[in-house]
């Protein structure tokens, strides 16, 4: 499988940066909170497209990945991500009422709760997994909560799955 | 948000509700009370058939479907013994078709549970079938059918007379508070009851009511033994520092989980073994879960090292996400682990978490929603900032 | 085969170029394997860079492409149109975001480069994994079925017909016309409402294109948006509506006599009846419930009387069956039945009385042919209107009930210029550009406004109505011959009924949901599925044609005989082998887009209706469900491509 090798060659890149490329603001020890971003296309995703617009500033830390809605996250990516340690895990939506599809978010909202809920009694530090409501309007919030969570998550470390080595 | 206690308390007159005031005594020991019964019920042509646990051989019991009157000295409704959730084992008779001609079944308060979420799942269908159940004293590790099982069978008795637990009870039960039935037509109540001369038997519905109708037996207006039960229920509560203690929180985390899941073989038997892990065909064992040639080689330039089988926390953690909603904590699961994980302690602690948040008890009653099915509008402020 | 994957990084003039070290990032990808090659660009979305990205797939012989711009949002469809052109499935081309989400937000140029990087190589990540989607078409019915033959519903026959569009129109009631066609006047123009309705009933009568089917109710709908099949039960009505001429002739002989509900139980009725004089269509029905005959007795009464043979009692009812695209849902609304609210009296106090039953007293077609009396014959010399009567309990104002108030109370000035007039209100709602002048019109005729704020209780009084209003201690009464209550809007009693067999939702107040309060206040969830007029909340006439006009410009616009409908590429498809027909999926579909194959005993999403947000696909455990262009396959790659 061809794509195989091409995946195998991008990990060890992503592992390990060109230095041309790494920034010299990160070298040494300074931690650079890697977080994956769930947005749903209709709210939460324009309203990335809008703080790019209005220019507004955030960590660099989240890189994000399209759904059409929020509840198209299988609590199963987040936990995915989360052992293949990713720093934080970010799922956002239209807020309760908003959705595109009617109905969507009230069950990512259940469900979240659910994943929470249960990350929390494991003492799988849940707050590394956040659930926000960002409209398409919301350039400024969505730029927030990028921002404040990178800030949550670089007080926590680094994901302590991503050195665990027996999981 | 967080209501364990409250739920459980709800649950709890939920529970004393599903007793009735109507009940009947019979001057003999429940299995042979039950045999008795039964038989006459197929004599009547009132049931074709009884489902229940049945002794098979020597040290050999499974749950049965017998419909030949004869065969009925086989079963042993009420011996603590659980080789399979009877819920599952009806789900799979009743899949795809109903079944046609009355069948009386008999089983545990969590067995039935895990047959009501079941049927929200569209797994099983309840049609011709009369439900029997008793108050629940628990049951052993299935491992003691291979031998011990008479002498632990005395002390099991005593402790179900007085509303205690008894050691040898699988952890699950030792916890489970959960142990009247809900949803059974027919109930005996063993727990208080002195079970080695005679049975008591209530009657819980109308079609419990007309399938008795005919049997000669006397209604008397005394309500249940409810100081045994409510010692029992006390008992254990207990119990629960000593199996859910290893489980808080600080405890696990990521090397607690390593450590508890260390031994796991990945043989994936609790979730087979499982009623309410009802996939036809599981996910977990689907290929996508299986590591590319890419994922293993960042997986060891990231740890060093790389456990096999891969994906046991993602699989456990995964499975809590599934069953955690429905889980009915009948200890299945922690019974069949050939590696001895108490993963059904581990699940009934957390299930106890999950559903209390939204107010629910898994298989309380067939007819409510699994709550991950459904939502309300204004909830949950707090998840989703 | 091996995937060729052509990565273009766009530079966006200075947008992105300056911001991101894009050839780094270019040289950087160069050598994965499975690209084929990667390239910068000016600007991709100009006439020049598409026909560079067309080129480059022929040249190269691309099988993926990445390109890496500003948001999908902006030129998606552009460049996928592109990749079209040069014949490559347009879903294979994977687009990344690296100018709003990441050169536009990160001022350090390093940094974004990086964030840049992470995302170009989560897209490549993800590139092989892309699945061809054909788009599809169906073929559709442009017929239509329309529910209620009020006004809204009218209208919808009418815009429909006029367009060539076979309209089936399902009425409950025996003649069409709804609750307009029982008022004397309407506002604003206080024009004789049956005159104003008159040709509409007339053309929808007689149009070739529409087949009304009165005294009949929708039984069962199957099927999808373009693809609906309907049945409605035509309800026995024992007179032919071929043989009948309307003479009326039938009603003196029918022993029977009981209260019209066509005029809010003012007047008595044959058990053989038109709902009023000049009801449409002119043909009168058999209540079967309260006909001597359907009792079993020897009655032929009418029968006798009809110079036409016209009524036979063997009527039976039939079930007929149509294949429409579209369903206009036009059920109307009902007025709140006060009796629910003890204060009020109704029910128990004589001359209390509903607006409904005071636009009946005051209908020259109605019991009294236009007089307005209380119940021992004399005209009133005094009467309160009561506002708001039961918004408190229904938690919304109807909005319609102080115009019709202020209406009658002008109508009651005019015909009885001596009569004292009160208003007790809550709060006056009268929106619209005409209504305000009639409130103040109203209260220069001299028409007393009380605010009560919902205090108000009515006894009896000597012969009188005692009109108490505002807390106990300040409590005032006044003492008047009629009380008229303006209840709330409230559905009309069969919609629980229909929701059922449609499996469309309601709100909290039993009105069907609109898909969008604001966007598509026409539309239900359901595609194809319209509700206008009142029972998608309460409205007045104006208010209910404008919707029916729009559903119908709705249903001729999607649904054009002899075109396809274009269904949405990116739906949710089940895999039979791994469904465990769980239902969880079938519960959840905002769209109920998924049903179960009772034989298979699983899920089967159906594309007509699946509007791909995924919903369903994350709920199934088993993983039997596929967002297609976001399957699990492909958006692991992408966590991976992240995560690390
Ligand atoms: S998870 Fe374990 S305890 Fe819970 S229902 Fe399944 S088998 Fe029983
Ligand atoms: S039964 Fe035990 S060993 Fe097997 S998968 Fe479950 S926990 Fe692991
Ligand atoms: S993707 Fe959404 S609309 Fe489509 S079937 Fe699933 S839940 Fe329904
Ligand atoms: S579309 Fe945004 S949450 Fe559903």
């Amino acid at each position: 499988m061809a794509d195989d090798g091409a995946a195998r060659q991008l990990d060890k890149e992503i592992l390990s940066p060109k230095p041309g490329i790494q920034s010299p603001a990160e070298g040494g020890g300074d931690f650079q909170p890697r977080i994956v971003g769930f947005l749903c296309n209709w709210c939460s995703y324009a309203g990335a497209d809008l703080a790019g617009v209005t220019r507004l500033k955030m960590p660099p830390s989240m890189v994000a990945i399209r759904v059409m809605c929020s509840s198209r996250v299988d609590p199963l990516f987040v936990l995915k991500a989360f052992l293949a340690g990713a720093d934080g895990v970010l799922v956002a939506g239209c807020h309760p009422g908003d959705c595109h599809y009617q109905t969507g978010n009230y069950y990512t909202r259940r469900r979240f709760a659910l994943t929470l809920k249960v990350l929390e009694e494991l003492g799988l530090e849940a707050n590394r997994v956040r659930l926000s409501w960002v409209s398409a309007s919301e350039g400024g919030r969505f730029a927030e909560v990028v921002t404040e969570f990178t800030e949550t998550i670089r007080k926590a470390g680094p994901n302590p799955a991503k050195t665990e080595v027996f999981l | 948000m967080h209501n364990a206690r409250g739920t459980t308390h709800e649950a709890y007159c939920v529970e004393r509700e599903a007793l009735s005031m109507k009940q009947f005594q019979v001057p003999r020991p429940p299995d042979d009370a039950l045999r008795d019964m039964l038989a006459s019920l197929m004599d009547k042509g009132k049931v074709g058939g009884v489902f229940a646990l049945a002794q098979t051989g020597e040290n050999s019991y499974s749950y049965a479907l017998i419909t030949d009157k004869k065969l009925l000295d086989h079963i042993v409704p009420t011996l603590p013994l659980m080789p399979a959730n009877a819920g599952k084992m009806v789900s799979r008779l009743t899949m795809l078709e109903p079944v046609k001609t009355p069948i009386a079944v008999i089983m545990r308060p969590c067995e039935l549970r895990a047959l009501f979420e079941l049927v929200k799942l569209e797994q099983a269908r309840l049609d011709n079938l009369l439900f029997i159940s008793y108050t629940c004293g628990g049951v052993l590790e299935m491992k003691t059918a291979k031998d011990g099982l008479q002498l632990k069978l005395e002390e099991y008795w005593k402790q179900v007379k007085t509303g205690g637990v008894s050691e040898d009870m699988r952890d699950s039960c030792r916890v489970c508070e959960n142990f009247v039935p809900t949803g059974a037509d027919i109930t005996l109540t063993l727990v208080g009851n002195d079970n080695g001369k005679q049975t008591t038997v209530q009657v819980n519905s109308e079609k419990g009511e007309e399938f008795l109708a005919g049997l000669s037996y006397e209604l008397t207006e005394a309500g249940p033994e409810l100081e045994a039960l409510d010692s029992m229920r006390k008992k254990r509560a207990e119990q629960k520092p000593d199996v859910f203690g290893q489980f808080a929180a600080e405890e696990l985390g990521m090397a607690g989980l390593t450590a508890l899941f260390g031994r796991c073989i990945g043989c994936h038997a609790c979730g087979r073994a499982c009623p309410v892990c009802y996939c036809s065909s599981c996910h977990f064992e689907a290929a996508e879960n299986e590591f590319d040639p890419s994922t293993l080689e960042t997986e060891l330039t990231n740890r060093g090292a790389l456990r096999l089988p891969t994906g046991t926390l993602y699989y456990q953690i995964g499975r809590l996400f599934h069953v955690s909603i429905s889980c009915v904590g009948c200890g299945m699961c922690s019974d069949v682990c050939p590696v001895d994980i108490p993963v059904a302690s581990l699940f009934a602690k957390l299930a106890g978490s999950v559903q209390g948040m939204f107010g629910y008890v898994s298989g309380r009653d067939a007819e409510e929603k699994i709550p991950t099915s459904t939502f309300e509008m204004e909830e949950l402020e707090e998840i989703g900032a | 085969m091996a995937e060729r994957i052509g990565v273009y990084v766009c530079k966006c003039g200075p947008n992105i170029g300056d911001k991101v070290d894009v050839d780094a990032i270019v040289d950087d990808v160069k050598g994965i394997e499975g690209v084929a090659t990667a390239k910068s660009h000016n600007l991709l979305c100009s006439a020049d860079g598409l026909e560079f990205l067309k080129s480059e797939i022929e040249g190269e012989k691309l099988t993926r492409v990445v390109v890496a711009a500003c948001t999908p949002k902006m030129y998606e469809q552009k460049l996928m149109r592109a990749c079209e052109e040069a014949g490559l499935n347009p879903f294979l081309m994977q687009m990344t975001n690296i100018r709003e989400q990441c050169a536009w937000v990160t001022p350090d140029k390093a940094l974004a480069t990086r964030k840049a990087r992470s995302l170009v190589m989560a897209a490549i990540n993800r590139a092989p994994l892309l699945e061809p989607i054909e788009r599809k078409e169906i073929e559709v019915q442009a017929d239509v079925l329309v529910v209620g033959g009020g006004v809204a519903g009218l209208e919808a026959c009418l815009s429909l017909a006029q367009k060539g569009r076979k309209v089936y129109l399902v009425e409950k009631s025996p003649c069409i016309g709804g609750l307009a066609a029982r008022f004397e006047e309407v506002y604003p123009t206080m024009e004789c409402a049956p005159c104003m309705i008159a040709p509409e009933l007339q053309e929808v009568l007689q149009k070739e294109n529409i087949e009304v089917f009165t005294h009949s109710e929708v039984e069962e709908t199957l099927g999808s948006f373009g693809n609906f099949s309907v049945k409605i039960r035509r309800k026995a009505r024992y007179v032919s509506e071929e043989a009948c001429i309307g003479c009326g002739a039938c009603f003196e002989p029918c022993p029977v006599e009981v209260s019209n509900e066509y005029d809010e139980g003012l007047s008595k009725r044959k058990a053989i009846y038109v709902p009023f004089a000049g009801a449409l269509p002119n043909v009168p029905v058999i209540d079967k419930d309260n006909c001597k005959r359907f009792k079993g007795e020897e009655c032929r009464a009418c029968e006798q009387a009809c110079p036409f043979g016209a009524i036979s009692f063997d009527d039976k009812d039939e079930v007929i069956e149509r294949k429409v695209g579209a369903i206009i849902l036009a059920t109307g609304a009902t007025l709140l039945d006060p009796k629910a609210l003890p204060q009020y009296g109704y029910g128990k106090l004589d001359n209390v009385v509903t607006a409904l039953q005071l636009e009946r007293l005051n209908a020259s077609n109605g019991p009294t042919g236009g007089k307005v009396l209380l119940k021992n014959g004399k005209e009133p010399k005094s009467i309160a209107f009561v506002f708001c009567v039961g918004r408190k309990e229904k938690e919304y104002c109807s909005g319609i009930c102080c115009m019709y108030s202020i209406k009658l109370a002008h109508i009651m000035r005019e015909k009885l210029p001596d009569a004292k007039l009160y208003c007790f209100y809550s709060d006056i709602c009268v929106p619209k550009k005409e209504h305000q002048q009639w409130y103040d019109r109203v209260v220069d005729q001299g028409v007393e406004f009380i605010r009560s704020n919902g205090t108000v209780a009515v006894t009896a009084d000597k012969g009188k109505l005692a009109v108490k209003h505002g807390t106990d201690s300040s409590g005032k009464t006044v003492s008047v011959d009629m009380v008229v209550l303006a209840p709330a809007v409230e559905p009309s009693s069969d919609i629980e009924k229909l929701a059922g067999i449609l499996d469309t939702s309601r709100d909290d107040h039993g009105f069907f949901c609109e898909e969008h309060a604001l966007m598509k206040p026409f539309a239900t969830a359901l595609e194809g599925v319209f509700a206008v007029g009142s029972c998608q909340g309460p409205k007045d006439i104006g208010d209910a044609v404008a919707q029916a006009g729009a559903a119908a410009g709705r249903v001729l616009s999607r649904l054009v005989p002899g075109e396809k409908l274009a269904l949405e590429p990116m739906v949710a498809v089940v895999d039979e082998d791994l469904c465990s027909g769980c239902k969880t999926c079938i519960l959840l579909c905002p769209y109920s887009a998924i049903t179960r194959d009772k034989e298979k005993g699983t899920s089967v999403v159906d594309e007509a209706l699946c509007r791909g947000c995924g919903t369903c696909v994350a709920a199934c455990p088993s993983g039997a469900i596929t967002a297609k262009q976001f399957t699990r396959e492909q958006i692991l790659a992408e966590i991976k491509g992240v995560a690390k």
